[in-house]
Order: structure tokens, then C-alpha cells, then sequence
């Protein structure tokens, strides 16, 4: 079943267009990648995804059931980029304050709470103000008072901004026990390796649209002439660069600080070929690396190198 | 939920130890400080003057009415009971000018149907009030004016220092009294702390959009009007506590006695703490930046207030013109003039203008905040 299905949509500020007709289907119990640039639209289209942005046209369906947000706001929980905490309240105070924003009292308040603190490691410190939190604290506060209430669809903005890989890392795994649990996460990240290790499916936004969607694999795809081999050699051998441009397959080559950096067509399987030419020659191979196209690689062929806003 | 709401609001104001300070200990000092400082320009002595400070009445006979001996006889019992002068002038025209700027207390002109009383057109002074009821009530008290005449002139005499004595009452008797430094800057000052609640309530509004907690709240089941109605009541709260806090310490400390009518005072002073949260929120929830709202809010702070008499008294503000035009928009004016007639025992419908001008203004303020609201859309996506 579809969690969350976008059709066509729009917003224009009047000075310029942010969303440029968007289509999207997201499953239920995905983790779904979006990753653009700055000023993609990433942040519009959470925004109206949310309700929190008037569309100017198109459709958000939730569940393949209503169109209404305000049918189903309740079953979302947003992770804002900047934190949207209260700061002279503890943690416990600001997850449970919340979370009683959905109805919960009581016992079963105070359970969520304390499951809720425990989930993103804060317990031992739920007494503490949220002021006197270090920035990875403050960012699993702020996933917490997101999911205190069980949402069906969460939504991270740049969950992992400036903080220690540690956290990062607590935070990562956070996501994918979400995701065991039931729930459906939108991730929005510039952190390419993170959206590649946890994310099911990505869609690549580009000045309001869709530029690239699917799989990590398939994104690769994508993107001609990006494997790369490097050999670390003892020392250059002369004519051995003209030697391997023959060996079929083989699109470029660069030597530098003793190292021959190979590109080849992706479908190809060459090493062996150029190990043999290499030896040959007479070169003598210290080290050999397969680089196989990183999504940051696909990022950038797709949506070029400039400086954005 | 919304109690939920309401309690986490108290626990932000009860942690803002600097809030607390200004709400509830810096009332008690500004009122005592007032009090005892600015103790020489209140009324103090006979409110009509003592000595050669006399206060000064103008009259005319318009024509040989029968209504003149018995005027004559009012006259010379007012300037034996009181310190007030009559002075025969040929008509009002000549002397207007001084009544409109209190040199003189008002023009009474004789004529064949009865009395005509001119006071200023800038406003009545409360010594000018006090006159007036005296002398509305020795003429009421009698059905006929024919019958003054009859009066023992002594007897007569006695009759306005008694209704003297009913509107200016030297000893604390219930109501009725001179307005003393403590009383006036009791009531002026509280009104200006309860105003201050509207900067607590605007930059407690404004931090919810500025910390992004307010798309919280409006994903989840309540609404964003439920998290600043709960601000507001918060608000309206404090000055609740503010009042009865300057209730006990003002009757305790500085004996000012709020007399039979401290249910009267005590819902004026609610009004206006109603507004006062009110227009906090829609403040906060208009300006673009913190300084924004802390910058409005004092400048009406400081306009409402001084236009109030809060900074200096009204019978000093009053006499400056053009600023006497503006004092009727003050809430606080007609907070500070329904008091002072209240404890003077005058009677006037400004308790009823201090209850409606800011209960009024909430519901414009309230008029505004639905349509920013529909301005904005709220949720969208419908």
C-alpha cells in the first residue's frame, strides 16, 4: 500500500517557482531518500507534504485514502533541521508536553515518554534542560518529541547536521529500528553516504523536480563511465599509459604520485586484462582499488558542480 | 490537552526568574517609591484650596429671574462653608477662557428657567466634579428653588459643608475620601504593571514561531488559537495575581482603602488585563522579529500609560492641551477616573466606559488575530 502519493505539485511564490509539477509514490514502510541541493525545493515539498505550505496546485494523498490533511496530520511527525525544542524545559518535559499534544494522559503518557527517552538514549539525562544538551543530544531531543506519538510517516529534515559520528551514528540505526517498527520515514540529507546506507528508494530534486528516482543501484546507473581502478605502482613505466587506453573498455587514463587512476565503462570487467598489461610493461603493482560510483558521484553528474544559494 | 498547554505555560513563566521579578517584586517598589515621592502633588488639605488660594466661581444674572435671591443665598453659603469665591461677571463669553484653563472652577448663569453650569471644555478637574455634585444636590434636595429663600441662612450653611463633608472626607470612612498620593499611584501604577503583561504574553508568542515549535502544534490534534488562548489566559491570570498581590500590600502597607468598591476596581482591573494579554498575542504573532514586538508594545506601553496618568497625575496631564484630547483613547484614564469618582462618591458612568473600552478593544484585537489567521490559511492542502 502507498503511505504517501504526490501528484503534480506545485508552488509558485509569485517571483519564482519552488515545486515544478513533482510526482511521487512512497510505500508503506519505506525509508525514502530526497536529495537536492540547496534551494531544490527539498523544504517546500516537505512543507506542503506536511500542510505547513499552501500548495498552488496538485495532490498529497495519504494511505490512498484522503486528501485531507487534516484528516491525517496526526499520523505525522516532523523532524525539523533547526530544533523546535523549548529550551527551559527538560527533556522529559518537552517529549512529554508533545506527546500530550495528541491525546495521551496519564499512565500511557508517561510510559510513551519514558519508551520515547529511551529510544534515543536520553534517559540518564531526561531530568536535564534541553539548553544545557551538546548538539547531539539536542538532535535526538528533537527526533523524540517527533515520534513520542507513534507517527505513521516521519519526516527528518537533515536529521544529523553538525554533530559527532557518534550520534550520527545512534541516529542512523534510530531510523532503521523506525522503520522495523512499522513506520515510514522521509529522509532528507547532504550527507550522501548516510541516504545510500539507509534509505530503500531516492529521488534527486533539482530546481523543483525530479531529476533522478529510484534505487541506489539504479541511480548509479545512471551515470556513464564511472568505475574507476587505481593501481599504485613502484615507479612510472613509460608508453604503459597508451598501452592500457587499447585494452577495450578502457575511457581514461591519469598517472599521478605513482598512481594509475583506470576509468572504465561500468558493464566492463577488466581488471584482469589490465593487471596483465601492466606486468607486462613491467610495472610493478603495489595496490589495486575498485572504485565503484558513489551516489555523491551521481549527485554531482546530475546536478553539476556551481555553487548553489 | 489544553491543560496540558496551560501547564507547561506556567512552568516556562515560573522558571523566567527575571519575569517573576518584574511582575511581582517591581510593582511594590515602583508603587511605594511613587507613592512617597510624588506624596506633594496630589491634593493634600481642602480640596477647593486654603488661605488666599481660593478657587473661584463665576456667575451671571441673566435677566431678573426669581431664581437670583436664592442663588444669592447658595452663594454665601458655599463661601462660608467652603474656600471658594463667587464673582459676578456680565456673561460667560468674557470669562470662558479662564474656566477652560482652571482658573476658575465654572460659570453658573441665572436665568428664568433655573441654572445653567459651564465647567471646562477641556475636562472636569476632580475639585470641579465635587463642585458640581454640591451644587446639583443642594438644588435637588429641594423641589422648589422658592424655598431656599425660607432657609435660615446659617442652617443653609450648614447644609453645604454637610454635602461637602459627604464628598470630601478628611478620615477613612468607606468610599468617600480625599484622593491621597498612595491611593492615586496605588491604582495609576497597577494598571501600568498589568499592561507589562503583554509583553510576556507577545514574546512568548512570538518565540513559538521563532523556535518552530508552533508546526508542532498545529500537526498535532490542537490548534494553534488553543496554544495562545492558553498564553492569553496565562496572561490574564498573572494580572490577577498582580492585583491581589498589590491588594494586600496597598491595604496592609501603604493604608489605602479600597472600600465598597474593591469588586468594582478589581473587574476593571481583569478588563484591562484581558486586553493587555490579548493584544500581546497579536502582537507577537505580526512582528517579524523579537525586537519588533518588545519595540511596539513599549511604545504603546508608554502611550497608554502616560495618557493614563500612570507617570504623572492626571490633574497635571489633563491642563496640557493637545494631549487632554488624547487621554479618552487611554484604557487607563478611565480606569483612573472611574476610581477616583468611585472613592470621591461621585457618580459617573466611567466605571462602565473602563470596563467596555478594553473588553471592546479585546474583540477588535480578536477580529484581527481571525483574520491573520485566514490571511495565512492555517493548515493548507485542503
Amino acid at each position: 500500500m502507498k503511505m504517501l502519493e504526490i501528484k503534480k505539485l506545485y508552488k509558485d511564490y509569485g517571483n519564482h517557482v519552488a515545486v515544478d509539477g513533482i510526482d511521487l509514490k512512497i510505500e508503506n514502510g519505506q525509508i525514502y531518500g530526497i536529495l537536492g541541493p540547496n534551494g531544490a525545493g527539498k523544504s517546500t515539498t516537505i512543507g506542503m507534504i506536511c500542510g505547513l505550505i499552501k500548495k498552488t496546485s496538485g495532490e498529497v494523498i495519504y494511505e490512498e485514502d484522503t486528501n485531507k490533511i487534516r484528516n491525517w496530520k496526526e499520523n505525522i511527525g516532523i523532524v525539523p533541521q533547526d530544533f523546535a525544542l523549548y529550551w527551559d524545559l527538560t527533556a522529559e518535559e518537552n517529549i512529554s508536553f508533545f506527546c500530550s499534544l495528541y491525546g495521551f494522559k496519564g499512565q500511557d503518557l508517561k510510559d510513551r515518554t519514558d519508551k520515547t527517552l529511551e529510544f534515543v538514549g536520553l534517559t540518564d539525562v531526561k531530568n536535564k534542560k534541553a539548553s544545557e544538551f551538546s548538539g547531539g543530544m539536542k538532535r535526538r531531543l528533537n527526533i523524540g518529541c517527533s515520534i513520542a506519538h507513534s507517527p505513521k510517516l516521519i519526516i527528518m529534515d537533515e536529521p544529523t547536521v553538525g554533530i559527532d559520528p557518534q550520534s550520527r551514528n545512534h541516529i542512523l540505526e534510530s531510523v532503521l529500528r523506525l522503520r522495523e517498527e512499522g513506520a515510514t520515514i522521509i529522509y532528507t540529507s547532504h550527507y550522501m553516504q548516510e541516504v545510500d546506507d539507509i534509505c530503500d528508494r531516492i529521488a534527486i530534486i533539482d530546481n523543483g523536480h525530479i531529476i533522478a528516482e529510484g534505487t541506489s543501484e539504479e541511480l548509479k546507473e545512471l551515470v556513464e563511465g564511472n568505475n574507476a581502478l587505481i593501481l599504485t605502482v613502484t615507479k612510472k613505466v613509460n608508453g604503459l599509459e597508451d598501452k592500457l587506453k587499447e585494452i577495450t573498455g578502457v575511457e581514461k587514463v591519469i598517472f599521478s604520485d605513482n598512481e594509475y587512476k583506470i576509468s572504465t565503462l561500468k558493464s566492463s570487467n577488466l581488471i584482469a586484462n589490465i593487471v596483465s598489461a601492466v606486468s607486462e610493461n613491467g610495472g610493478d603493482i603495489k595496490n589495486i582499488v575498485n572504485e565503484e560510483p558513489s551516489l555523491e558521484t551521481v549527485f554531482l553528474a546530475l546536478t553539476g558542480k556551481k555553487l548553489r544559494e | 490537552m489544553f491543560l496540558a498547554m496551560l501547564k507547561k505555560e506556567i512552568k516556562q513563566v515560573l522558571r523566567a526568574k527575571r519575569t517573576l521579578i518584574m511582575m511581582f517584586i517591581f510593582p511594590i517598589v515602583l508603587i511605594t517609591t511613587l507613592s512617597v515621592g510624588l506624596k506633594n502633588m496630589m491634593t493634600s488639605g481642602d480640596i477647593f484650596g486654603s488661605g488666599d488660594e481660593y478657587s473661584k466661581v463665576y456667575y451671571t444674572f441673566n435677566g431678573n429671574s426669581k431664581y437670583n435671591e436664592g442663588f444669592l443665598k447658595f452663594k454665601k453659603g458655599v463661601e462660608e462653608a467652603v474656600n471658594i469665591k463667587f464673582e459676578e461677571t456680565s456673561s460667560l463669553d468674557k470669562v470662558k477662557d479662564q474656566v477652560d484653563k482652571y482658573d476658575a472652577l465654572a460659570h453658573i448663569e441665572v436665568n428664568d428657567t433655573g441654572f445653567k453650569f459651564y465647567s471646562s471644555k477641556n475636562g472636569e478637574k476632580i475639585k470641579v466634579k465635587i463642585f458640581a455634585s454640591i451644587f446639583e444636590s443642594v438644588l435637588n434636595e429641594y423641589a422648589t428653588y422658592e424655598t431656599i429663600g425660607e432657609y435660615n441662612p446659617k442652617a443653609f450653611a450648614n447644609l453645604v459643608t454637610n454635602k461637602y463633608d459627604e464628598y470630601v472626607v478628611k478620615k477613612d470612612v468607606s468610599g468617600v475620601r480625599d484622593i491621597t498620593s498612595s491611593e492615586y499611584f496605588t491604582f495609576a501604577e497597577l494598571a501600568l504593571i498589568i499592561f507589562y503583561v503583554s509583553s510576556t504574553v507577545g514574546e512568548s508568542v512570538y518565540k513559538e514561531n521563532y523556535l518552530t515549535t508552533i508546526n508542532r502544534i498545529r500537526l498535532s490534534k490542537v490548534t494553534e488559537s488553543s496554544l495562545i488562548g492558553a498564553k492569553v489566559l496565562v496572561g490574564i491570570v498573572i494580572s490577577i495575581l498582580q492585583t491581589l498581590l498589590i491588594y494586600v500590600y496597598s491595604s496592609k502597607v501603604l493604608d489605602v482603602n479600597w472600600g465598597e468598591n474593591t469588586f468594582k476596581f478589581m473587574s476593571m482591573f481583569l478588563a484591562f488585563g484581558i486586553f493587555a494579554s490579548v493584544i500581546g498575542a497579536i502582537i507577537g504573532l505580526m512582528a517579524k522579529n523579537d525586537s519588533t514586538v518588545s519595540g511596539i508594545l513599549n511604545v504603546i506601553t508608554i502611550v497608554i500609560c502616560f495618557l493614563g496618568g500612570c507617570y504623572a497625575p492626571l490633574s497635571m496631564i489633563i491642563g496640557i492641551s493637545p494631549i487632554n484630547k488624547l487621554i479618552y483613547l487611554s484604557p487607563i484614564y478611565w480606569i483612573n477616573t472611574a476610581i477616583s469618582s468611585m472613592l470621591c462618591g461621585i457618580e459617573s458612568n466611567a466605571y462602565f466606559i473602563a470596563l467596555g473600552v478594553p473588553l471592546g478593544l479585546s474583540a477588535v484585537c480578536l477580529l484581527a488575530y481571525l483574520g491573520i489567521l485566514r490571511n495565512r490559511g492555517g493548515l493548507a492542502n485542503d
